[in-house]
């Protein structure tokens, strides 16, 4: 049994990679995180840079072809989920560890009363009709919905996002997993919504004291509800480390140009600051780090090698040789 | 050169659209079996053995040999001969069916869908009443009406074929139509001529081919069905299935007589179908994008 | 008079939609989503519009570009009454506005060239001949950051950012004066958004542009805006200079939404405000005001009466009842 503060979660080096018509696409390369019983990670970055990858690759739902996991491992719990068989990862997922999609209106069935879909997994797990049934209501209350009994009799498309969404989060709740997985749960949602999930996601954690990890490219929406953050650039993580030490002491200069280039409702910004050149195509590999390129402090040892992260603090890490040497 | 370079975005994607059907092996196999089926057609001259149309009757009826690959039919001219011409009358009945169907009804279904209104109702309501009716009986109907030829055959399918393709262009107009690029177009001043044929068109084209490619097979097919009960071609030519009338009542003791061509049929309509199934997923433009 | 003020001016502008139902197909009732909306934009601003999904922005903004008929009110475009003009004299007027949308995946023909795309505005009013085209085309890509090999490919060989520049240039051809941009960056990444809304600060610099600018994420519409309208069930809330707005909003809507930005400084962090329920449909619009039934500050009559927009300070106009001027 893990205690609070246990690391429940540790990837090591993962590499994904895919064979597309231009290549061989290297969208996770060599990428490291932990995750802590208790507390909420976030995965940021923009698109192509690996995260969700990442998410679908901790529950074994990568399409192999013409994906591939090509190295690294994924210890939950101490026991390494790429090297488990179909039918151990079958009970894992749905039980230790749920996912939240992006999408609530295609992630749920809408043909299938809310109810019905939520009891489902229940059922497979053997319980009673009657036991299930209970659970999903107490669940739904949970999440904050009104009038769980209606709720559960009604059709997806009879609800709104913000519900859809809580339910999708109450679905990933049924069996009380100890990680969650949350992609991008907030972006299709309006902003008052949003808010309102949010809260409803930090409220859940003190309540029930699960982890999460939640995949964004909303720097505001990690900034607010997660304890670390990993910041991620072309299939590896740049910095780490607790929300407040990432934003107040960037320390990268892919995370320092982010922020700077972020709109703030607190602040009369003249003009945003830009990260020159463009996201990296998918496919390219570079020999030394993959943001020298774009980097306004590049030198000469960054395109020979990449830096490994370094630790600046207790809880900061940074892959960048302008703090140390890389290997 | 300079050809090369105009069409380079185009080449692009056909270079494209073929890695994806390499990748299939089933739509490959379809794709090599039309392919075979053209060349086939194509060099029936040259690749013939005998005349299709050589009487012979010391050796009617023989069994599959080395002089006869496929045996001798009833006047003992070579089967094999006979069925290689046959493929292209087929090619060419599958073309004209086809092409002739899905031009007038596309049109049409491109007309009722984009200006709607009363114009398109009665369109759509035509359609309507040709599909309610089995295809193969108002076909044959029509052929009848107009004389047993096989240029009448293949008139009257496409007359018979037409309001499918409109019921799909209809179908796909009215999809487009809300795109958000057509509303861009509109902002930008394009007038409706040019927001018909060059916006909504060239998009809807994707389905018409793939249903087109389908419709090949059946066509060549259904073409057959009415040669067989007499309505089609007519005695000599070597249409497959005139051939299969033909070997009607030999059946007993001449196996290599319907066999052959009815494996020719069978085999071409794989053939479309396996293209048309794996073009479908080729050309989707969500599924072309999952892979890039 | 001075030139340039009023460059744009709305008049209780209303769009309603029919619902039709029954077996005749009768029209049952309307969905009103744009339920009189007035204001006006001075030449060479931005005009900052935020809400959220059904406040009926988006469907404002085609209509004033005449994508959409109006139910009633007025369009008025540097003093040009363009509210009732029809075929010809309608798509005269359309060099003078254009429209950036929000998704330029869907927004440009997938199967078109770019340089058909960008100079198909050029070909259809006639504008020169081939060489002049092609001229304007090269000068348009450049302007907006793309390269001359980008010409020859299609939209899916792009980058969201690099179609979302095919739509500025596509509506920058004809040299309009007046842009609706629907939520120009809302499908973009952080970085690829800073680009991209510098871009369009610099064009409005150097061309002088007036712009329409809807979105939904308010940190965005603060940067680039002069003035900030916010709206809530196809009317507007609330309206006021970019500084008095921030300074503080009067609308109890506004107030939540400024609260509940999510802010990556946690000094900065203000006290939420929740609110409850969800945004009504417009199908089924409350009694009296909109806002009343999430409203933490609902009076009775709120309940009853809709408000109409006051004057509550310099230029700050607000719709709700707790504010008598």
């Amino acid at each position: 049994m893990t205690n609070q503060g246990d690391v429940l979660l540790e990837i090591h080096d993962l590499k994904i990679y895919f064979a597309t018509y231009e290549g061989l696409v290297r969208a996770v390369d060599g990428l490291d995180l932990t995750l802590r019983q208790g507390e909420i990670r976030g995965l940021v970055g923009e698109t192509g840079c690996g995260k969700s990858a990442t998410a679908l690759a901790i529950l074994r739902l990568i399409p192999c072809p013409p994906g591939r996991i090509a190295g690294g491992e994924i210890l939950f719990k101490g026991e390494d989920l790429l090297l488990k068989s179909e039918d151990e990862m079958r009970n894992i997922r749905g039980d230790s560890i749920s996912m939240i999609f992006q999408e609530p209106a295609s992630a749920l069935n809408p043909v299938y009363k809310v109810g019905e879909q939520m009891m489902e997994s229940l059922l497979h797990k053997r319980r009673m009709k009657s036991e299930a049934r209970d659970r999903v209501l107490r669940v739904l209350e949970w999440v904050g919905m009104p009038d769980v009994s209606r709720i559960f009799k009604q059709y997806p498309y009879e609800l709104s996002g913000g519900m859809q969404q809580r339910v999708m989060i109450a679905m990933a709740l049924l069996c009380e997993p100890e990680l969650l997985i949350a992609d991008e749960p907030t972006t299709a949602l309006d902003m008052t919504t949003q808010m309102q999930i949010l809260e409803l996601i930090k409220s859940l954690k003190e309540k029930l004291g699960f982890s999460k990890l939640l995949i964004t490219h909303d720097l505001g929406v990690a900034a607010e509800i997660c304890d670390r953050i990993s910041v991620m650039y072309a299939g590896s993580v740049v910095e780490s480390g607790t929300v407040d030490a990432i934003f107040s002491n960037p320390m990268h200069p892919y995370t320092q140009g982010l922020l700077k280039a972020l709109p703030k409702i607190y602040e009369d910004t003249e003009r945003l600051g830009t990260i020159p050149g463009t996201v990296p195509a998918l496919g390219s590999i570079l020999e030394g780090c993959n943001f020298s390129p774009r980097c306004g402090y590049r030198k000469l040892h960054c395109d020979q090698s990449k830096s490994e992260l370094i630790k600046i603090d207790e809880d900061h890490f940074v892959a960048c040789c302008l703090y140390g040497q890389g290997k | 050169m300079n050809l090369l370079k105009k069409y380079e975005p185009q080449i692009r994607e056909l270079k494209f659209t073929f890695y994806l059907i390499r990748r299939s092996p089933l739509t490959l196999l379809g794709l090599s079996i039309i392919i075979a089926l053209i060349l086939v057609a194509v060099l029936a001259s040259f690749i013939s053995p005998y005349d299709p149309n050589s009487i012979d009757s010391v050796h009617r009826l023989k069994p599959p040999s080395f002089r006869h690959l496929f045996g001798t039919d009833t006047l003992g001219r070579d089967l094999l001969s006979r069925i290689i011409h046959g493929a292209r009358i087929s090619l060419v009945v599958g073309l004209v069916i086809v092409g002739l169907a899905a031009a007038v009804g596309s049109i049409l279904g491109l007309i009722a869908g984009y200006f709607g209104g009363k114009m398109g109702e009665v369109i759509m309501r035509i359609t309507d009443i040709f599909l309610a009716f089995p295809y193969l009986i108002l076909a044959m109907a029509v052929t009848a009406a107009l004389g047993p030829t096989l240029m009448n055959a293949m008139l009257a399918m496409a007359i018979v074929w037409w309001p499918m393709y409109a019921r799909l262009m209809y179908s796909e107009v009215i999809v487009i139509k809300k795109m958000l690029y057509i509303e861009a177009a509109k902002s930008i001043g394009v007038r409706k001529g040019r927001l018909l044929f060059k916006h909504i068109l060239p998009n809807s084209l994707t389905a018409v081919l793939v249903q087109g490619t389908l419709d090949f097979g059946a066509a060549i097919m259904y073409s057959a069905a009415l040669s067989f009960i007499g309505l089609g071609a007519q005695p000599p030519t070597p249409e497959w299935g005139a051939i299969i009338s033909d070997s009607r009542h030999y059946l007993m003791f001449a196996w290599w007589y319907p066999t052959f061509p009815g494996l020719a049929i069978f085999i071409t309509i794989l053939g479309t179908n396996l293209l048309g199934d794996g073009l479908r997923d080729v050309l989707d433009p969500r599924l072309r994008r999952l892979v890039e | 008079m001075d030139k340039g003020n009023n460059f744009l001016r709305v008049k209780d502008l209303k769009k309603y939609f029919p619902i039709q139902g029954g077996l005749f197909k009768k029209t049952i009732g309307f969905i009103k989503a744009v339920d009189g909306i007035s204001f006006s934009i001075d030449q060479g601003e931005t005009l900052g519009f935020v809400g959220e999904s059904g406040c009926g922005k988006t469907t404002m903004g085609r209509t004033i570009l005449r994508l959409i008929e109006p139910t009633s009110g007025t369009i008025l475009f540097d003093n040009v009454d363009i509210t009732g003009l029809q075929g010809e004299a309608l798509r005269e007027m359309r060099r003078h506005f254009q429209m950036i949308f929000q998704d330029p995946l869907s927004s440009l023909n997938p199967r078109m060239i770019i340089g058909d795309i960008i100079s198909e505005p050029l070909v259809v009013f006639g504008v020169g001949g081939q060489r002049e085209i092609e001229d304007r085309v090269d000068e348009l890509i450049q302007m907006v950051g793309l390269m001359k090999e980008h010409k020859n490919r299609y939209q899916h060989e792009l980058s969201g950012g690099q179609r979302q520049r095919v739509g500025i240039a596509r509506a920058l051809a004809l040299n309009p004066k007046f842009l609706v941009l629907d939520e120009p960056t809302s499908s973009l990444d952080v970085s690829t958004q800073a680009q991209i809304l510098n871009l369009l600060q610099d064009l409005q610099k150097e061309l002088h542009l007036t712009y329409l600018f809807i979105s939904h994420n308010l940190s965005v519409v603060k940067y680039m805006s002069q003035r900030i309208t916010v709206m809530y069930l196809s009317k507007i809330v609330e309206t006021a200079p970019k500084v008095e707005f921030f300074k503080e909003q009067f609308h109890p809507y506004s107030k939540a939404l400024c609260s509940g930005v999510p802010t990556v400084d946690r000094q900065f962090r203000k006290e939420k405000v929740i609110l409850k329920g969800e945004v009504p449909s417009p199908l089924n619009p409350p009694s009296g005001c909109g806002f009343h039934l999430r409203c933490f500050y609902v009076t009775d009559q709120c309940r009853k009466e809709p408000p109409g927009l006051r004057e509550v300070s310099e230029g700050h106009w607000v719709a709700c009842h707790l504010w008598k001027n």
